[in-house]
């Protein structure tokens, strides 16, 4: 079950590097933080406290699983903005890039293969973290950005479950922080940016020059 | 004590906002610099003790906060006179958003945890955001966005980092103590896996650049310069560059129990500090603004520090004098800049000028910063670069050497040929708004500025004492 979940996950980053929906992006980052859950519960397995089970649940679910997609879909409502730009990299160039970076997540795994690390999670969570950058990077509006904000937190929180050792409570405190900067950010670009952009392109972004 | 202070400083912040006449407004907020100042002599007195297991006074924490407390207080005072004209809700936000920066980095100096200085840096983005933000413009939302967006992936990136940490800790002591004192025992123990640890300070130090404005995150604090009121400009240059110092040492302090770490640290450094002194060269002859000639400046001086720490030995006393002699002048030299700012109305380099014959003691006070910040004795930055210089040679690093001291030309190149009209040009001078100027203010900031002078000719044996108990 477990290694169908870690499956699911990184075909659902597979996924957001060639979609240009941002319904679909919306719906990828909901169905990772409900994957996330399920991870996490199973890692943590039945002798765990619930008190812990419970913060796993709202980090994962409430915060990742349904607060930010509905923020997301607000945004795509509110904007009417449906499609990445089209001066985007085409879907095949994203997904020949996606395979690439699935290529140096595994080979990265295979030279670091230590017995510390559970590599499974941190190959699929090196594969987030690069998929958010590439997603960053290679795409033309800011909605593009941040989504590629929230794939990175999702695979940071992913990464610490590859991490293995018990982690202190303050690390947990300091995951679901970093929750909230990213439903903050949501509530920024909400609020803010979507009266003063309508269009949500990146080229409206850069006034400040030397 | 320490959560009495947050208490306190949540409880002025909620006077300030809901206080409904300016005079209240500002009466909080200087109580707030009251508390401050007192919380600061207290921590002096109280050196080395821990508080709420999470923090602990030791002296690199006590001196950023002492000299944060300082550039609060006029940050606090010169935002007065320089928002006068704002409206009373929006000054409002602006001074809860300062408080709120001020209590985030209290603890990210005090903070004994890595976790927990990671913690305090997060919520840094968010006070210094609501900074930024202020003049509700395009390019302000535009920096805002920027900052909080890159600074949360840096964040992010840094996580990454503790986490490795985390597992090193865990295999020298069976549990993660992410403190800083437990940190350096395990990897001094050599007990986790060197690689982690190599990564782990990689990932922090990238994580950390858009708060100690160094390469490559270094952009988003620079437009966040550019965009904030100048007086927190002033604030965020000295203070929260302070406090990006104060992370990443700590991190680099916990390094150096591994030797074979230590010096691969060391090139990151290097590295770095080299780059983004290279940026900083290059920028400071593009830009045409004041603000960001300054936060410019503030990329090579961020980029000399960690040269410094990169170096090691008479190289970390050099990066922690500069970096507490940076706090001072560069607070200085923005806050002064804002005051130029009120009067001139605009930071350009190309429309202003004449600057001394309206106000001698602010053209003096730049006069003095600009000797400060180019290096030339008596400024202790001639000191400190001398130091880095001279150890970059005792390592035989000549080729980092030679491009460092072009760089370092370029840039006292740029700094003159920009600073100098603006002070003695002749412009008509009908437009300037004379009552924009704060003569009170320019006489602290020369006594600050004129402070760092007698360090750079004579190092008391109680400053001697300081620098050597923070970075040995």
């Amino acid at each position: 079950m477990l290694l169908l979940f870690i499956i699911i996950y990184a075909v659902s980053l597979l996924y957001a590097a060639v979609t240009e929906r941002f319904r679909h992006y919306a719906w990828i980052v909901g169905m990772q933080g409900w994957l996330l859950m399920g991870i996490a519960l199973m890692q943590l397995g039945p002798g765990e406290g619930l008190g812990t089970k419970i913060f796993v649940i709202a980090e994962t679910v409430a915060c990742k699983g349904i607060l930010v997609p509905y923020l997301l879909f607000r945004i795509i409502r509110r904007t009417r903005i449906n499609r990445v730009s089209r001066r985007a990299m085409s879907a095949f160039g994203s997904l020949l890039l996606s395979a690439l970076v699935l290529v140096v997540s595994l080979s990265i795994t295979r030279w670091v293969d230590d017995s510390q690390l559970n590599t499974l999670f941190f190959g699929v969570s090196l594969f987030g973290l690069l998929t958010g950058l590439v997603l960053v990077t290679s795409r033309q509006r800011i909605f593009s950005h941040l989504v590629g904000f929230l794939v990175i937190e999702n695979a940071v929180f992913l990464f610490s479950l590859a991490v293995g050792t018990e982690l202190p409570m303050l690390v947990n405190v300091g995951i679901l922080l970093d929750i909230l900067m990213g439903v903050l950010m949501l509530g920024l670009f909400l609020s803010k940016i979507g009266e003063r952009l309508p269009n949500l392109d990146n080229e409206k972004l850069s006034s400040i020059k030397d | 004590m320490l959560i009495h202070l947050f208490i306190l400083s949540s409880v002025l912040a909620l006077l300030v906002g809901v206080a409904r006449q300016r005079a209240y407004v500002q009466f909080f907020a200087g109580l707030f610099c009251v508390v401050q100042a007192a919380f600061a002599v207290w921590a002096v007195l109280n050196r080395g003790t821990t508080t709420a297991l999470y923090f602990t006074f030791d002296t690199l924490g006590v001196t950023y906060y002492a000299l944060m407390a300082l550039v609060g207080w006029l940050c606090c005072w010169q935002s007065s006179r320089y928002l006068d004209q704002e409206n009373l809700r929006e000054y409002k936000i602006y001074l809860i958003s300062l408080i709120a920066l001020n209590v985030a980095l209290t603890g990210v100096y005090f903070a004994n945890n890595i976790t927990v200085t990671w913690i305090f840096l997060e919520a840094t983005t968010l006070a210094a955001a609501g900074l930024t933000y202020h003049r509700r413009t395009l390019r302000s939302l535009e920096a805002t966005w920027k900052y909080i967006f890159i600074s949360s992936v840096g964040i992010a990136i840094a996580y990454l980092g503790v986490l490795l940490l985390s597992t090193v800790a865990a295999a020298a002591e069976g549990e993660a103590d992410l403190s800083y004192a437990g940190l350096t025992q395990a990897i001094a123990s050599g007990a986790g896996n060197a690689l982690y640890i190599r990564l782990a300070f990689l990932f922090i130090v990238v994580g950390y650049s858009s708060k100690l404005e160094i390469f490559p995150f270094c952009t988003v604090g620079v437009d966040a310069n550019h965009s904030a009121p100048t007086p927190t400009s002033a604030f965020l240059s000295s203070a929260l560059v302070g406090g990006g110092f104060v992370a990443v040492f700590r991190v680099w302090k916990a390094m150096q129990g591994a030797p074979e770490v230590a010096a691969w640290c060391g090139h990151v450094l290097l590295l770095l500090g080299g780059l983004s002194l290279l940026m900083a060269a290059v920028y400071l002859g593009r830009t045409r603004n004041l603000k960001r000639l300054a936060a410019y400046s503030t990329v090579e001086n961020s980029g000399l520090m960690m040269l410094g720490l990169g170096i090691g030995g008479i190289g970390v006393w050099a990066a922690v004098l500069h970096s507490l002699a940076h706090t001072l002048i560069k607070g200085s030299f923005l806050m002064q800049l804002s005051v130029v700012g009120k009067m001139f109305g605009n930071y350009r380099v190309a429309r202003n000028g004449g600057y001394f014959r309206v106000d001698p003691l602010g053209g003096l006070v730049l006069v003095c910063c600009l000797i400060v910040l180019i290096a030339v004795p008596p400024s202790v930055l001639f000191r400190t670069e001398y130091l880095i210089l001279t150890g970059l040679l005792g390592e035989g690093w000549w080729w980092i050497f030679i491009p460092v001291a072009l760089l370092l030309v370029t840039v006292i190149y740029w700094l003159c040929s920009k600073l100098l009209p603006l002070l003695f040009r002749p412009v008509d001078l009908s437009r300037v708004r004379i009552e924009g100027r704060n003569p009170w203010l320019s006489a602290v900031l020369l006594l600050m500025v004129l402070a760092t002078f007698v360090a750079g000719v004579w190092q008391a044996p109680e400053l001697v004492g300081l620098i050597d108990s923070i970075a040995y």
